[in-house]
């Protein structure tokens, strides 16, 4: 076995639209580690959301397509399995939780119809097994009164409870790599902390690996070993969580540290602004993509692409760490 | 802004909403869902009053019972001297210029088929009825004050990212020079750095026309960050009310210690303890006896069960309603 549980090398995943080719992921590598959260952050439209969905091949074909890259899962490439075939990996060997649980869970099935489903066509157990293990479930993600709540439906219970049948549902057939894209933008704090205090317990308790999907850096801070943090379809910066969250390189990474007000400093001042918006994927710009939003952006900038380099085990797209920039005007 | 002898621009004394419901579709017994369940605070002029809490708490409620969007099932909202509560049409809809609103979803709230121009000079049209230079002016000063490109004035809301739109309502919302805006949660719905933008322009707006903000958000960072006092709601009660650096620094409800606890901050050196309530928020139409936060209290007592605390001042302004407050 390899050492990392999950190798993404260059994917590209495009969306071949009426007004164009739309590069939603483009070229992006990473890895995830066995029993390891990778945590990746960016703003609406980065891209991160069609990464995860890539993995499980649940990318819409048409208008998208993966044009490029591997998805080398324990060794195996799933890009190169057919139908049937993902059909058992996905929920069985890697499982996803959504953003909104209530969409994501079918309405006229109660929640123990529907993690019994996932158990019965991933495993070999029969109903009575099944359902046991479906209780058994619901009170390993702390559900009280679990055999009362098997029999509910989802309008029945609150958005906690259901992200937390979500979360049971994901686990239920042992999964080694969970996918949780934004599983708590939906919630209240409160619950929002109940359930990344379940993650988290459940990381160590099973080794599941996760990746995290989130745009809130907090709770990357909270989950992550490694971060990625992406824009406009591309990874900007790449390292393990304490390098990003204490030495933050590209001017990207830092913007977004920067202007999100924070509780535990007491500045009243104007917050710092990434100025303008993320460009519209029919107007990239022809270099550096967060060049026009950058404050120190050059002349070289405008012109290419960086690459993504490696200084000290960081990864970061961004001129300024190239012996080009001295040059530079 | 601590000025005590002054008379508040704003104070709202016990403010009930009551949505009437049915138990059943097939009962006639009558159950109440107490969105908000007497609350009453004062806004100062100029001032920021941050309020927060989960969702169904009643925040929004509030906010639009105060200004009458909805109607008030109880309760008095005192406006610069006059019972905004016992206005009637003319003089209510007088009135309304000088509260305005900033709702969420910067896409709802436009109508799709106004242009920009007409979106904004919607509120001039009703209550000042300008000669069409005079609005047209007005629309572009309020444009240009709200950071939008004044070529924008006849483009539709759909051509519009969030943000914008975001400034657009900011513009309907200020171009009556309104005395307090009540803010909606006017940032969740946007991307970080765009969300930055927006509490900048609102804070400057605030220094330039002196508005008074009620700003509710469940953001207890943004919150912070805004505010001059803050208020925090659980179930449709108020359950502390303080002055913005008191209650961070010494919250005394339990329900804001968790609350502030739970936040996740971007900074890994800081982990602190964390305080995980259990449970989710009970129904509002069913709310717990005693002090409604009870069931989820990890203080929680025989008395909490029984007997409502009061909010009551601790000193310093710090309102408080709890039995046993830290």
């Amino acid at each position: 076995m390899s050492e990392n549980l999950l190798e993404v090398k260059n994917l590209k995943t495009y969306f071949f639209t009426d007004g164009g080719v739309v590069k939603s992921v483009d070229d992006v590598s990473f890895n995830v580690k066995p029993g390891k959260t990778l945590g990746v952050v960016g703003e609406s439209g980065c891209g991160k959301s069609i990464t995860s969905l890539s993995i499980m091949q649940l990318v819409e074909t048409p208008p998208g397509k993966i044009v490029d890259g591997e998805i080398i899962y324990n060794g195996e490439n799933l890009l190169g399995k057919d139908k049937d075939e993902m059909r058992k990996i996905r929920g069985g060997e890697i499982a996803m939780i959504f953003q909104e649980p209530m969409t994501s869970l079918n309405p006229v099935f109660t929640v123990g119809q529907q993690i019994m489903e996932a158990l019965m066509i991933h495993t070999d157990m029969d109903k009575t097994k099944a359902k046991e293990r479906a209780i058994e479930m619901l009170k390993l993600v702390r559900i009280p009164l679990a055999e009362k709540r098997f029999n509910e439906y989802p309008h029945q219970l609150s958005g906690g409870m259901r992200q937390r049948v979500m979360i049971a549902m994901a686990l239920s057939c042992n999964p080694k790599l969970l996918i949780c894209d934004e599983p708590t933008t939906a919630l209240d704090v409160t619950i929002q902390a109940q359930i990344l205090d379940l993650i988290n317990e459940l990381k160590e308790k099973l080794g599941t690996s996760i990746m995290m999907i989130t745009h809130d850096l907090g709770v990357i801070a909270e989950v992550a070993d490694d971060v990625m943090v992406m824009y406009a379809g591309k990874i900007v910066e790449y390292g393990t969580a304490d390098q990003i969250f204490e030495t933050p390189m590209h001017p990207y990474t830092h913007g977004l540290m920067n202007c999100i007000p924070k509780l535990n400093d007491d500045n009243e001042t104007r917050l710092h602004v990434i100025p303008g918006m993320v460009p519209s994927p029919d107007r990239m710009p022809k270099g550096c993509a967060f060049c026009p939003r950058c404050s120190e952006a050059k002349k070289i900038c405008e012109e290419k692409m960086p690459e993504l380099i490696e200084i000290d085990g960081q990864k970061v797209r961004c001129f300024k760490y190239t012996s080009e920039w001295e040059e530079a005007k | 802004m601590t000025e005590k002898s002054k008379t508040p621009l704003l104070e709202v004394k016990d403010l009930k909403k009551w949505f009437p419901a049915k138990k059943s579709p097939f009962s006639r017994e009558k159950v109440f869902i107490k969105a908000v369940d007497g609350v009453s605070f004062t806004l100062n002029e100029g001032e920021t009053l941050g309020v927060v809490g989960e969702s169904g708490c009643g925040k929004s409620t509030m906010g639009r019972s105060v200004l009458r969007l909805l109607e008030p099932t109880g309760g008095q909202v005192i406006f610069n001297g006059v019972d905004y509560t016992a206005l009637k049409d003319k003089e209510l809809r007088d009135s309304r210029k000088d509260l305005q609103i900033i709702f969420q979803d910067p896409y709802a709230s436009l109508d799709p088929r106004m242009t920009i121009g007409d979106i904004i000079a919607e509120p001039l049209d009703i209550q000042l009825k300008l000669p069409a230079k005079e609005r047209m002016q007005r629309v572009l000063e309020t444009m240009e004050r709200a950071g939008l490109n004044t070529r924008f004035v006849n483009r539709y809301p759909h051509e519009f990212s969030g943000g914008q739109r975001q400034r657009i309502g900011i513009a309907r919302a200020i171009v009556l020079n309104p005395k307090i805006m009540v803010c909606d949660e006017p940032v969740s719905a946007l991307d970080v750095s765009i969300q930055a933008q927006v509490i900048n322009l609102l804070m400057d707006l605030q220094k330039e026309m002196g508005m008074a903000y009620i700003f509710i958000s469940h953001d207890l960072s943004v919150i912070k960050h805004i505010s001059d006092r803050v208020a925090v709601m659980y179930l449709g009660h108020l359950v502390e009310i303080a002055d913005k650096k008191d209650i961070y620094a010494h919250p005394m409800h339990p329900y804001t210690v968790a609350l502030l606890s739970a936040i996740p901050v971007p900074d890994r050196k800081h982990k602190k303890e964390k305080i995980v309530l259990e449970g989710d928020l009970p129904s509002p139409a069913n709310p717990p006896s005693g002090c409604v936060f009870h069931t989820r209290c990890y203080k929680a007592q025989d008395i909490c069960k029984t007997e409502v605390p009061e909010l009551k001042d601790c000193g310093n302004g710090h309102c408080c309603a709890c039995h046993f407050p830290e």
